[in-house]
């Protein structure tokens, strides 16, 4: 009688796989239920006309615009910091790096994968204090700072996908560009990059929807409630998470709760067009190297 | 045809990978201006024996490489191993691969790019130089007028003469070929024998084969490797027998 263990296994993979289904279900609905109603350029603005508020010449005070707009501020500046040093990084390490340099700088990115955001935002928040006791008394926590510190927990996400990319190319691909005469720069820059391109873009959406819905780095960093649309590196910042966070944490009737659900949609938009983005590019531009193999 | 000058001169070759010998004490020559076609059970080492020719073996961990190849660039002989970089011979000698190994660009670019990163030579003379190699493999009628289609929509015969063409834009003084017409139907199979059979006027080929009707019909030399090492060379002459070759495959196979 072997059936009946196999039987019982599939059963209970067949659940385990519905209960995700449902949870997932579930929590989407739970979400659509309570932030559908508040879903209005209300939300977005408050009173303000919409075009001001954007253009910056009215201040949003009831509204998340502000949030949206920091949240998108502090994707592009991290992004601008870790993308650059992630793909180099990856190319580093699946290029040139060998033997116990490559093993030492792989447990290094291990590591700083593994590592907490919260831990990354007291690293911030005492990078900070220290510099105030030193040489910059005037620092403060800021955009600057939380740019900084995000960039340093997406920046593993880069260093992989890169590196995993360029290293799980075909031997095709490999040796082409070689086997023409290329220097290894030539043949990295010509041939191994763009052919690894799909899966590195993809790759730096996915960091940028992890960069979107971290919390506890920018709480220790340098996001605030009612700062407004930041006007310099140095300014203080608002930010989805943060703002579903206090909101949440701190309401004083339902209508602040309904705020709060109707800015997790909104956060779940970001994310999900983001995520919708990395698997079109997977999906459909991968066409990449010939079909003979 | 001066068939006797040796283009290539291997001697006591011995090619490892992590310690398992691939390759062991093989010594060869390849005529000027002729096919040199390898044959072999899979595993006796063909294509690491071609890709020694161009130190295509360095590129895969744990490589190692013992003995010497000599090659005859311009009526000089040079070790190299020892006397050229894998870059400077690589532009040297041209490789096809066994499945049509086209880049993901337009047919253009395909050839124009190496070109450019290789010889560094001006646009106009890429161009000239384009239509020159795709006329030479006769594939410049079909494409003439698709040259920023993507190279991938072509067929396999037509991406394989393509590879061809870039590699021949380059002018190499020898040609290798990792099984050609292995991927392709018979049609663009014979294509491609035909078109080996003119360039060997001017180019020097070494070639491996999985087929005995193409090594009868094309090659001049035929070396025959059995777990790494040469078991049979056999000249033009010798092959024609009808069932000598046949006999030697059955029985080394």
């Amino acid at each position: 009688m072997t059936v009946r263990p196999e039987r019982l296994f599939v059963a209970f993979s067949w659940l385990a796989a519905g209960l995700v289904a449902v949870s997932v279900g579930v929590l989407v609905a739970y979400l659509l239920m309570r932030g559908w109603p508040v879903l209005s350029s209300a939300l977005l603005f408050g009173d303000t006309p919409w075009l001001a508020a954007v253009l910056g010449s009215e201040p949003v005070f009831d509204g998340i615009y502000p949030a949206v707009a920091g949240t998108f501020i502090l994707i592009a500046c991290s992004s601008v910091i870790a993308i650059p040093f992630g793909i180099c990084c990856g190319i580093y390490l699946a290029e040139y790096a060998q033997g116990r340099l490559k093993a030492i700088f792989s447990f290094m990115v291990d590591l700083l994968s593994g590592m907490p955001s919260i831990v990354m935002g007291l690293f911030g928040f005492a990078l900070i204090l220290l510099m105030r006791r030193t040489l910059f008394g005037h620092a403060n926590t800021s955009l600057m700072l939380s740019s900084a510190c995000i960039a340093l927990l997406i920046l593993p996400y880069l260093i992989r996908m890169t590196q995993v990319a360029l290293e799980s190319l075909p031997d095709k691909a490999r040796l082409l560009g070689l086997s023409l005469g290329y220097t290894r720069w030539q043949n990295i820059l010509h041939v191994k990059l763009p052919a690894a391109s799909t899966a590195i873009f993809s790759g730096i959406v996915l960091s940028i929807g992890r960069a979107a819905e971290d919390t506890a780095v920018i709480m220790l960093t340098g996001v605030v409630a009612n700062a407004g649309i930041p006007r310099a590196l140095s300014d203080k910042f608002e930010a989805l998470p943060f703002t579903i966070f206090y909101l949440t944490a701190e309401h004083r009737n339902d209508t602040e709760l309904q705020t709060a659900f109707g800015c997790a949609l909104v956060l779940l938009f970001i994310t999900g067009t983001l995520f919708f983005v990395s698997y079109f590019i997977r999906k459909n531009l991968q066409r990449s190297w010939g079909q003979g193999e | 045809m001066t068939a006797q000058e040796t283009a290539i001169s291997v001697r006591a070759l011995s090619v490892g990978f992590s310690g398992r010998t691939i390759l062991d004490d093989v010594s060869m020559d390849v005529p000027r201006n002729s096919i040199t076609m390898i044959i072999g059970p899979s595993g006796s080492g063909k294509t690491t024996l071609l890709r020694s020719v161009n130190r295509l073996n360095e590129e895969f961990a744990g490589c190692s490489t013992a003995g010497s190849v000599k090659m005859s660039f311009s009526g000089t002989a040079v070790d190299i191993y020892r006397d050229l970089t894998p870059n400077e011979l690589r532009r040297r000698v041209g490789m096809v691969f066994q499945s049509p190994n086209v880049f993901p660009f337009s047919i253009q670019k395909n050839l124009l790019a190496p070109l450019r990163l290789v010889h560094s030579i001006g646009r106009k003379e890429r161009h000239q130089r384009m239509e020159r190699v795709l006329r030479e493999v006769e594939l410049w009628e079909e494409v003439c007028d698709r040259l920023g289609d993507n190279a991938v929509t072509l067929s396999g015969g037509q991406q394989q003469r393509l590879c061809l063409a870039r590699a021949l834009a380059l002018s190499p003084e020898v040609l290798l070929l990792d099984e050609p017409t292995a991927s392709l139907d018979v049609r663009s199979a014979g294509k491609i024998e035909e078109l080996l059979t003119k360039l060997k006027e001017r180019y020097t080929i070494l070639a491996v084969s999985h087929s005995i009707r193409q090594v009868k019909l094309i090659a001049d030399r035929v070396v025959i490797l059995s777990g790494g090492a040469i078991a049979r060379t056999l000249e033009h002459r010798d092959f024609q027998n009808p069932g000598l070759l046949e006999e030697l495959v059955e029985e080394i196979f």
